[in-house]
């Protein structure tokens, strides 16, 4: 890391009580959280990353020159470069796929947290995502997911409270709690044509008192719901064209069930990808994040007004090797970028202490290191816009971090 | 040992559904006149099957070499459409071989090791060699040894493109700065994934130092030929250490092999892969003794998986949870089990199978990451189920695009006889449940009316999509 104080990093941490140069409070000062208007129903959106999403090429330090050293080709160029960076600030710039976000940035509906990850480490994809999803790094044998436990804590009984846009439950849904669980809710019906209710009554009466009993249950009541909000079906609003990704299908369908206020509060979005760029980053980065960046800026215009009520966090297992490896690609890493959208978010800010790129700051000489514990931005979204105490529940045990304040 | 193996429909049927795809009418009778223990033996020791031979003669991309295809794929050979017809008959072929093979346990063991040594058929390359890296890989070596099954997978151009291993080189130093070329991906998964798992307590240095020996393993042309080459140049001849396993500098593509077969023999792969097997093929939560008891025979016949698989199905553990919770079948179980027990003919995977599989979230071959799906029935309960339901209504309605059912012929009814839903779930009932469809089950079926076809088609949809039809 260089000379180059005037970005907008916001230190983080206790000794320093690090504030960001020409903005606001000290995170000492506490803020009440305003961003839950009573008796609106807040929304909590997780698009998750599987695979390991590069943070270093999502919102990249291109202020750095050891970027540009560490990386060579797969740093894409400087902003105002051909097939350059999109510009924050002068020391970081989104991927040009997500360029669709620099005005939601700029307009402060979206902040970026830097350095976030596990301090557990993992470089294993799969006890990795268990440790976000579970909500207990370290710990394999937690029986309830995060986001299942969020939801109980929820208020509202919809059969639509939690949903997830993914072809099974992911571990962030394990637990009691029902969940909907499809890529494609217009698909969500039974098949019976000419005797549904008759189907539906059997089926109910052969599942009834079984071990799949509450399956049942939950599918015929998510029916019914979906069946009556005539809203599902309809065309996005102001405009808004979403990608032709399952990103954008997914995240097409959950502004309908926002707007449809049919009792959803909880939504997990599998972000299927090639992130996991082992090799040829460039080109796969190139495809996954164009999608990431049209769908949620296609998300953030469709919804409109309502973004107040939503908060959409991003985010992923790990982030990758600063160096490229011998394959024009990254291998397994440590810290990533959460992105953090929506209409209270106080965003505009990039947020969590910066640990540079030299090699005595970077994790075991190769990762960059991780600075803000990833459940510290999972709290703050459950304690200030879901407005309930939810984080005991989401990370049982966990003592939270300095805050992020990103809602204030 | 085998000889006190349980009799019975009940013990037939478990034994079906588990070392299997699960019961076609008839199955039961003909594994009863067998003899369950001459049965079982006769799945670990796989017979001739001409019958599945002459039904797969149609797919000739079966017996394509990676060349071949890779020629049809640039278009220097003509096949039909290309390429979509190659990979048509590829998908096809594994529910033809689940619903109609005679050496089901066979099938099952290929569905497990290839979803144990996952590669993705989305993968450019990957689908120009998966053809030859189920039949040459993985199938000639599911009742062999281990370290072959391994050593087979490493040097397959499919997991070589897969897990990005065709392109690592050594690192090297140029004016002071270090030229990086390890890629550490197969390095990583081949110790989490494919042997010792995750927990076996090896460091990143071991992850590092398991890369740099399989360093030159590639392939020799993506275009062209496509095979396996070994490069001495780009080859990291160091020393290096993988938990456990030293090995002295100025070694060349013995590294590699040298740590498969340290790998393929050792303790902790034993546990590792016996877990993972009785997850499969006992329950969601194996029991330690069963894993202990599978792990001593991998470990006392040098990861003999004949005998790894015969000690799991004679085990005290595996005939106990015939009475124990069952478990869930996941979607590719449940599709063949339902085409099975309609009697129904696969002609092909496209359109219907792979759209109601896609539903599902289990596209045979489309699994993306390296883990493979999970072998965990659990995992697959959600509401995803109501396409499962869907399925079964579509099936019994013989609706499915690529699938033919006849169920009045399947269930033996004389011509112009009138099925009732009381004959067809009488039917389904003795042939594929064992008389253990449940009371609640049978009264919601009965009384189902709806002329001809129609009431055969929902009593038999509304059977296939019973509670007992998802579990195993």
């Amino acid at each position: 890391m260089n000379n180059n104080h005037s970005r907008r990093v916001f230190l983080r941490g206790t000794g320093l009580a690090a504030v960001g140069i020409g903005f606001g409070p000290s995170p000492l000062l506490a803020r009440v959280a305003n961003a839950a208007v009573p008796g609106k129903e807040t929304v909590l959106v997780h698009i998750f990353l599987r695979g390991g999403a590069d943070g270093l090429a999502m919102v990249a330090p291109y202020g750095d020159p050891l970027l540009y050293s560490h990386r060579g080709e797969v740093a894409l160029p400087r902003p105002g470069q051909p097939g350059g960076m999109t510009k924050l600030d002068d020391y970081f710039a989104l991927h040009p796929g997500l360029a669709p976000l620099q005005k939601i940035y700029a307009e402060g509906r979206m902040a970026v947290v830097h350095a976030v990850g596990n301090y557990d480490i993992s470089r294993s994809h799969f006890s990795a995502q268990d440790f976000v999803e579970l909500g207990t790094p370290g710990l394999s044998t937690t029986t309830t997911g995060a986001l299942d436990r969020v939801t109980a804590s929820l208020k509202g009984e919809s059969p639509t409270k939690a949903v997830s846009f993914s072809s099974r439950t992911p571990v962030s849904y394990l637990g009691p709690e029902e969940v909907l669980v499809s890529l494609e809710l217009a698909a969500f019906r039974l098949r019976a044509k000419n005797w549904q209710e008759e189907a539906e009554t059997r089926i109910k009466a052969m599942y009834a008192d079984t071990p799949l009993h509450h399956v049942a249950t939950g599918i015929f009541d998510a029916i019914g719901v979906l069946r009556g909000a005539e809203k599902v079906s309809g065309a996005p609003a102001n405009g808004a064209a979403y990608p032709d990704s399952s990103l954008g299908s997914s995240l097409r369908q959950a502004a309908l069930l926002i707007k449809a206020e049919v009792g959803t509060r909880c939504v997990f979005v599998s972000g299927d990808g090639s992130f996991d760029t082992h090799s040829g980053q460039v080109p796969a980065n190139a495809v996954d994040f164009a999608s990431l960046g049209s769908a949620l800026g296609a998300f953030d215009q469709d919804l409109g007004q309502k973004m107040d009520d939503v908060v959409v966090i991003v985010s992923t297992e790990f982030g990758r090797t600063v160096f490229a490896n011998g394959s024009r690609g990254t291998d397994h890493g440590s810290g990533y970028c959460a992105l953090v959208l929506g209409g209270k978010v106080r965003g505009g800010r990039i947020l969590g202490r910066w640990p540079g790129l030299a090699m005595d700051q970077l994790f075991e000489e190769r990762d960059l290191a991780v600075t803000t514990d990833f459940r510290d931005v999972f709290l703050e979204a459950t304690r200030q816009h879901l407005g309930v105490e939810a984080g005991a529940a989401m990370f049982p045990g966990y003592r939270p971090g300095a805050a992020l304040n990103l809602w204030g | 040992m085998t000889t006190s193996l349980p009799q019975g429909p009940t013990a037939a049927i478990h034994l079906l559904n588990r070392a299997g795809f699960g019961p076609r009418p008839g199955s039961v009778r003909a594994v009863l006149k067998q003899g369950i223990p001459a049965y079982l033996n006769s799945q670990l020791h796989p017979l001739a099957d001409p019958a599945l031979d002459a039904e797969l003669a149609r797919f000739k991309a079966l017996s394509f070499s990676i060349t071949r295809t890779l020629d049809i794929y640039h278009g220097r050979v003509i096949f039909g459409r290309g390429m979509p017809d190659v990979m048509e008959q590829f998908q096809t072929a594994k529910l033809v071989r689940a619903v109609m093979g005679a050496n089901q346990l066979q099938e099952a063991l290929v569905d497990f090791w290839f979803n144990h040594f996952n590669v993705n058929l989305q993968h450019k390359f990957v689908r120009e060699s998966i053809i030859s890296y189920e039949r040459d890989a993985i199938r000639p070596h599911v009742l062999g040894r281990f370290s072959d099954l391994l050593a087979a997978t490493a040097r397959h151009p499919s997991m070589l493109f897969y897990l990005d291993n065709y392109l690592s080189k050594k690192n090297t130093v140029a004016d002071g700065q270090v030229v990086r070329g390890l890629n550490e991906n197969y390095g990583r998964e081949l110790l989490e994934l494919h042997t010792v798992g995750v927990n076996a307590g090896y460091s990143q240095d071991h992850v590092v130092d398991a890369a740099r020996c399989f360093t030159g393993w590639t392939i020799d042309d993506l275009k062209t030929r496509g095979r396996f080459m070994f490069k001495p140049a780009d080859h990291d001849s160091q020393a290096k250490s993988v938990f456990g396993l030293e090995l002295p500098k100025g070694g060349g593509i013995e590294d590699g092999d040298k740590l498969l077969r340290y790998l393929g023999t050792h303790p902790a792969t034993a546990r590792f892969v016996c877990h993972k097997l009785a997850t499969r093929f006992v329950s969601d939560d194996p029991p330690e003794s069963l894993v202990d008891h599978c792990a001593q025979a991998f470990v006392s016949t040098g990861g003999d998986l004949r005998e790894v698989t015969r000690t799991l199905f004679t085990s005290a553990e595996f005939w106990a949870a015939m009475e124990g919770p069952k478990k869930l079948r996941t979607p590719v179980e449940y599709v063949a089990a339902s085409l099975r027990a309609t009697g129904a003919r696969v002609e092909s995977a496209e359109p219907g199978l792979n759209w109601h599989l896609d539903r599902m979230g289990m596209r045979p071959y489309f699994c993306t990451p390296p883990t493979g799906w999970s072998d965990r029935g659990r995992d697959w309960q959600s509401s995803a189920h109501v396409y499962r339901l869907n399925f079964a209504l579509d099936l019994a309605n013989d609706t499915v695009k690529g699938v033919a059912v006849r169920l009045p012929q399947a269930m033996g009814a004389a011509r112009g006889s009138k099925p009732t839903a009381t004959s067809v779930v009488t039917f389904f009932n003795r042939e594929v449940f064992g008389g253990g469809l449940s009371q609640r089950t049978l009264d919601a079926v009965r009384g189902v009316e709806g002329g001809l076809p129609g009431t055969v088609a929902k009593a038999a949809g509304l059977v296939l999509g019973s509670p007992e039809m998802q579990w195993r």
